[in-house]
C-alpha cells in the first residue's frame, strides 16, 4: 500500500514538473523608454517620453491597445500623466514639470481582448474601464533627467537693447539735471489748475477729483495720484474741500495717505477729512452714476478727470459741463481723448499726464527726465525712418542678406 | 437774423435728447431693416478664419464684457458662436470679467438650444476665472488645470468630450475675445505673442480704433467693429439678429447727429457774419 | 514682468505668477477696506440725516440684498429657495442680475448716445482749418459706419476703411509711442525712488 502511495505521489509530482498549468500569456512591455527635454519649451516645464513598440507580438486573443505613461520625481511615487490609445504611438509630451527636479518615466503596454475597443472612464480621462485590460510590466527610463529651461530669450535682444538704451538716456538726463534750469513748454491744462482752485475757493464749492477707473498698478493712476498730491496741497492751503470718489479700494487707501500728507505739509492737518476720499463701487457705470449724482447735488466748481477712463468719460464730462464746473481732464486712453477734448475746458493728452508731476513741482530731477523722454522720441523717429527705409529696400532687393538682417532686427520674435 | 442765429446755437439739450430717443426707438418699433452693405475686411477675416479651421476644431470665446456693453457685443458673440456651431467646431466659453460669467449663459445657452448642441459634447462654459494675466499665462500651459478641472456648472472638464485633446493654446484653433476695454491688448501681448495663440477680437466701436494697428500688423486675425460689425457677421452667417435690426436706429441717429452739427455750425456762421458786419 | 519677458525659464514665470497671486490677496483685503469705507460713509449720512441720505439708504439696502441673495440663493438649491423663487432660472441672484443690474448698466451706457448728440451739437464748430478737417472726417466716419452712408455714396465704406487704417492708425501710433515712453520714464522714476509723492511722502 505504501509503495502504491509513493508511486502515485511521484507520478503527480513528475506530472506537475513536466506539465505545468496552462502557461500565462506574456504581455510584452515597450522597449527603450527614454525621457528627454522638449527643445521647443524654453521654460523647462515640458519633456517628451519616447519608447519603442514591444518586441513580442500580443498574445493570442489580445491586441495592443495603447500605452500608459507615468512620471515621478524622487522621492515621490509614479504619477500617471498620459494615456495613449494608439498602438503605433512612440512618444508622449509631459507638462507641468520643473527644471529644478529630476524625473524618471515609466511606460506600460495596454492589451485588450481582440475586437474590444478601449473605454475611457467618465470621471478620469487617464483610466480605462475595460474589465479585461491587461498591463505589461513597466519599462522604466534608464537615465533620470531634468527639463532644461533657457535663462535668456535671444530673440528678444533687440527689445532688451532698446530698453537699456532708453533707460540709460533717462537716467543720464536725470543725473545731469542739476547743471542748468530747463525749459518746459506751457501746458494749458496745468496752467489752469491754479485758476480752477481759485474759482472753487471763491465760490465756496468743493473740487471733485477723479483718478480714473483702472487699478493702482496702472501707470496712469499713479501719475494721477502724483497730481492729486500737488493739488491737495494747494486746496489744503486755501481750505477748499476736495472730494475724491474711488473705484478701487487699493487706490482709495493710497489716496487717503496722499491727501493726508498734503494737509500736514500745508500745515492744516485738522482740516483733513478722510471721508472725503471714499470707495464707491468697482462697477463701471455704478461708479459713474454715483459721481454724476455728486456733481449734480454738490455742484463742485472744478472737476478734474485724471487717469485711465473707458466709455464713461463722456458721461462724466457732459454731466460736469451741465453742472457748470470748470473741467480739466488728462488721460492716456487715446480712445477717450476726443470726448474729453469735446466736453472739457482743458485736456492733457497722453504723456502730458505723466509730465504733469514734473510740471507742477518743477523738481529739477523730474524736469530732466522729460528731456530724456524727448531724446528717446528722437531715437524712435530715427528708428522709424530707418526701419521704413529698410523694409522698403528689402521689398525692392530681397536678395541682399544684409538688408534683410537689418530689417529683421526690428522684428519682435516669439 | 440775430434771433435765429442765437436760437440755432442754443437749442435746449432736452429737445435734442427727445429727438435722439425717437430716432432710436421708432425703427425698433416699426422693425425697419436696412441692408447691411459691404462687409469690412476686418470682419470677413474672422469669418474666413473660422471657415478654414479643420473640422472639429476648438474655438475659444472669451466673454470679457459686462452688461453695459452687452447691447453692442452680444449680437456679435451670438453670431460667432452660431458660426462655430454651423461649422461643427467645439466651443469653449470663458471670461476674465466677473460679470461675464452670466453673459456666457445668456449667449451660449440660447444659441446652443437653437442649434441643438449638447453641453459637454459641443460646448462648455468654463466660467469666470480670477487672475487676468495669470490666467492667460496659465492657459498657455494647462487649460484644464487653470480652471481646477471644473466648469462653471460644477462638472469635470477633463472628462468632457468637448475638452478631449485640449491641453493648452496649441490645441485651440482660434480665440475670439469680446470686450469693451483694454483686455484684448493683454490677450495679444500674452497669449498671442508668448504662445502663438491666434487671437481675434469683437469690440465696441470706440475700442476698435485702438485695435486697428494690431489687425494691420497681423497680431489680430480679425476685428469685429461695433454694432455694424455685428450686423456684418450676422449677414455673413445668415442669421439676422439685433445687430442688423440696430442698423436702422444707428443709421438714423448718425444722420441726426450730422444734422445737429450742421445746425450748430449754421448758427455759428450766421453769428460770426453778423458780428463781422457789425464791425 | 520685465524679467519674465526676457527670461523664459520657469524661475521667471513662477516668480511672476507668485507675485500676481500676492497682488490678488492684497487686493482682496483692500476690498474689505473699501466695503468698510462704503458702509461707514453711507451709514454716517443716514444716521445724521444729511442731504441725500435717502440715496444712501437705497445703496445700503441694495448692497444687503445682493449679498444675501448671492450667499443664500446664488445656487438656487434647497427647498426654501425653490418655494420662494418662481423665476425661470431658479436663481434669485441671477434674476436680480439679469433684471436689475443688466438693464441699469445698459441704460447708463446708452446715455452716451444722448450725450454725444448734445456734445457734437455744442462743440463741433468749423472755427479754423483743422477744426473743419476734423468735422469733415467725423462726418465721413459716421456715414461710413452705417448702411445709409453706402446708399448715399457707394464708396463711403471704402473711404471710412482707408481713414481707419491709415491716418487714424498713424495718429494713434504716435500717441502710443509717447505714452509708452512716458510710462517707462515714470516707472523708472518710481522704481528708483526719485518720485515718492504717490506714497504720501
Amino acid at each position: 500500500m505504501s509503495h502504491r502511495l509513493l508511486a502515485a505521489c511521484l507520478s503527480v509530482s513528475l506530472a506537475a514538473i513536466c506539465c505545468p498549468a496552462a502557461a500565462q500569456p506574456e504581455f510584452s512591455p515597450p522597449r527603450s523608454v527614454v525621457m528627454q527635454d522638449d527643445a521647443t519649451d524654453d521654460e523647462g516645464a515640458r519633456a517628451i517620453v519616447k519608447w519603442q513598440a514591444p518586441q513580442q507580438p500580443p498574445p493570442a486573443g489580445y491586441h495592443l491597445a495603447g500605452f500608459e505613461v507615468y512620471v515621478r520625481s524622487l522621492p515621490d511615487d509614479f504619477d500617471k500623466v498620459a494615456l495613449v490609445l494608439d498602438a503605433t504611438a512612440g512618444e508622449a509630451q509631459v507638462c507641468g514639470l520643473a527644471p529644478w527636479h529630476t524625473y524618471t518615466a515609466q511606460v506600460n503596454s495596454l492589451y485588450l481582448p481582440a475586437g474590444e475597443a478601449p473605454q475611457v472612464a467618465e470621471d478620469d480621462a487617464l483610466a480605462l474601464t475595460n474589465p479585461k485590460v491587461r498591463r505589461s510590466q513597466p519599462a522604466v527610463s534608464a537615465e533620470p533627467m531634468s527639463p532644461v529651461g533657457k535663462w535668456y530669450n535671444v530673440e528678444r535682444t533687440n527689445v532688451l537693447v532698446w530698453v537699456i538704451v532708453y533707460s540709460a538716456i533717462v537716467l543720464f538726463a536725470i543725473y545731469f539735471a542739476r547743471r542748468r534750469e530747463m525749459y518746459i513748454r506751457p501746458i494749458a491744462g496745468l496752467q489752469a489748475v491754479n485758476d480752477a482752485i481759485g474759482r472753487a475757493t471763491e465760490m465756496g464749492q468743493p473740487i471733485l477729483y477723479i483718478t480714473g477707473l483702472s487699478g493702482i498698478s496702472d501707470i496712469a493712476t499713479i501719475a494721477s495720484m502724483l497730481i492729486l498730491g500737488h493739488l491737495a496741497k494747494r486746496t489744503a492751503a486755501y481750505e477748499t474741500p476736495i472730494i475724491v470718489p474711488c473705484q478701487d479700494p487699493l487706490v482709495m487707501t493710497a489716496e487717503r495717505e496722499i491727501v493726508r500728507e498734503a494737509y500736514v505739509e500745508a500745515g492744516k492737518p485738522q482740516n483733513y477729512d478722510p471721508d472725503n476720499i471714499f470707495y464707491v463701487t468697482d462697477s463701471q457705470f455704478g461708479y459713474v452714476a454715483a459721481v454724476d449724482g455728486i456733481m449734480l447735488r454738490d455742484k463742485p466748481a472744478a472737476n478734474f478727470y485724471m487717469g485711465y477712463f473707458y466709455a464713461e468719460s463722456l458721461i462724466l464730462a457732459e454731466t460736469g459741463a451741465a453742472s457748470g464746473a470748470i473741467q480739466i481732464a488728462g488721460t492716456d486712453a487715446d480712445t477717450q481723448l476726443p470726448f474729453f477734448i469735446t466736453a472739457c475746458d482743458y485736456t492733457l493728452m497722453g504723456e502730458e499726464l505723466y509730465a504733469a508731476s514734473a510740471y507742477l513741482s518743477r523738481n529739477p530731477l523730474l524736469v530732466a527726465q522729460l528731456r530724456g523722454q524727448d531724446i528717446g522720441k528722437v531715437l524712435i523717429i530715427t528708428t522709424l525712418l530707418l526701419g521704413a527705409v529698410a523694409a522698403t529696400a528689402v521689398l525692392l532687393y530681397p536678395d541682399v542678406g544684409l538688408l534683410k538682417a537689418f530689417a529683421d532686427w526690428f522684428t519682435v520674435h516669439k | 437774423m440775430h434771433g435765429i442765429a442765437y436760437r440755432l446755437q442754443n437749442i435746449d439739450r432736452r429737445w435734442l435728447y427727445l429727438i435722439v430717443f425717437a430716432a432710436v426707438v421708432i425703427p425698433f418699433l416699426t422693425s425697419l431693416k436696412l441692408p447691411v452693405g459691404l462687409h469690412s475686411p476686418s470682419t470677413t477675416d474672422i469669418y474666413d478664419a473660422i471657415e478654414k479651421l479643420p473640422p472639429d476644431s476648438v474655438v475659444q470665446l472669451a466673454f470679457d464684457y459686462s452688461p453695459a456693453s452687452m447691447p453692442e457685443l452680444e449680437p456679435m458673440a451670438k453670431a460667432v458662436a452660431r458660426h462655430a456651431f454651423q461649422r461643427g467646431h467645439r466651443v469653449m466659453a470663458m471670461t476674465l470679467n466677473t460679470q461675464g460669467a452670466l453673459m456666457i449663459r445668456r449667449v451660449m445657452d440660447e444659441v446652443a438650444a437653437e442649434m441643438n448642441k449638447e453641453y459637454g459634447k459641443d460646448y462648455v462654459d468654463a466660467g469666470f476665472k480670477t487672475g487676468g494675466v495669470a490666467v492667460m499665462l496659465g492657459m498657455g500651459k494647462d487649460i484644464i488645470g487653470v480652471f481646477n478641472d471644473t466648469d462653471a456648472r460644477g462638472n469635470r472638464l477633463s472628462t468632457m468630450p468637448v475638452m478631449k485633446g485640449v491641453a493648452d493654446y496649441s490645441d485651440i484653433g482660434l480665440m475670439v475675445d469680446f470686450s469693451a476695454n483694454a483686455i484684448t491688448n493683454a490677450w495679444i501681448a500674452y497669449a498671442h505673442e508668448q504662445y502663438g495663440l491666434r487671437v481675434a477680437a469683437g469690440v465696441t466701436a470706440v475700442m476698435a480704433t485702438d485695435l486697428y494697428p494690431f489687425w494691420k500688423s497681423g497680431q489680430l486675425v480679425g476685428l469685429i467693429n461695433g454694432l455694424k460689425g455685428a450686423a456684418e457677421y450676422e449677414d455673413l452667417v445668415g442669421a439676422p439678429g439685433l445687430g442688423i435690426l440696430g442698423m436702422s436706429s444707428q443709421s438714423i441717429t448718425h444722420m441726426l447727429i450730422i444734422l445737429f452739427v450742421i445746425i450748430g455750425n449754421a448758427g455759428y456762421f450766421l453769428t460770426r457774419r453778423r458780428s463781422q458786419s457789425a464791425d | 514682468m520685465i524679467v519674465q519677458f526676457f527670461v523664459p525659464h520657469a524661475v521667471g514665470t513662477q516668480g511672476y505668477l507668485l507675485l500676481l497671486d500676492w497682488a490678488q490677496i492684497v487686493g482682496a483685503f483692500a476690498l474689505v477696506l473699501g466695503i468698510g469705507s462704503l458702509f461707514r460713509t453711507h451709514w454716517d449720512k443716514i444716521r445724521r440725516r444729511r442731504r441725500g441720505y435717502g440715496y444712501s439708504t437705497v445703496t445700503l439696502a441694495s448692497f444687503a440684498l445682493m449679498v444675501w441673495a448671492g450667499i443664500f440663493y446664488g445656487s438656487g438649491q434647497g427647498p426654501l429657495a425653490k418655494r420662494l423663487l418662481t423665476v425661470e432660472s431658479g436663481r434669485l441672484f441671477e434674476w436680480l442680475f439679469n433684471n436689475i443690474d443688466v438693464p441699469l448698466d445698459a441704460t447708463m451706457f446708452a446715455l452716451l448716445a444722448f450725450f454725444i448728440a448734445s456734445a457734437a451739437y455744442r462743440t463741433f464748430r468749423a472755427r479754423n482749418v483743422e477744426a473743419t478737417l476734423l468735422l469733415i472726417t467725423a462726418i465721413i466716419v459716421m456715414l461710413g459706419r452705417v448702411p445709409l452712408g453706402e446708399m448715399i455714396y457707394d464708396k463711403m465704406p471704402a473711404v471710412y476703411e482707408w481713414i481707419m487704417q491709415y491716418p487714424a492708425v498713424a495718429g494713434k501710433r504716435g500717441i502710443l509711442f509717447g505714452v509708452a515712453l512716458g510710462s517707462i520714464a515714470t516707472s523708472l522714476r518710481i522704481i528708483l525712488g526719485i518720485e515718492r509723492s504717490h506714497l504720501g511722502g
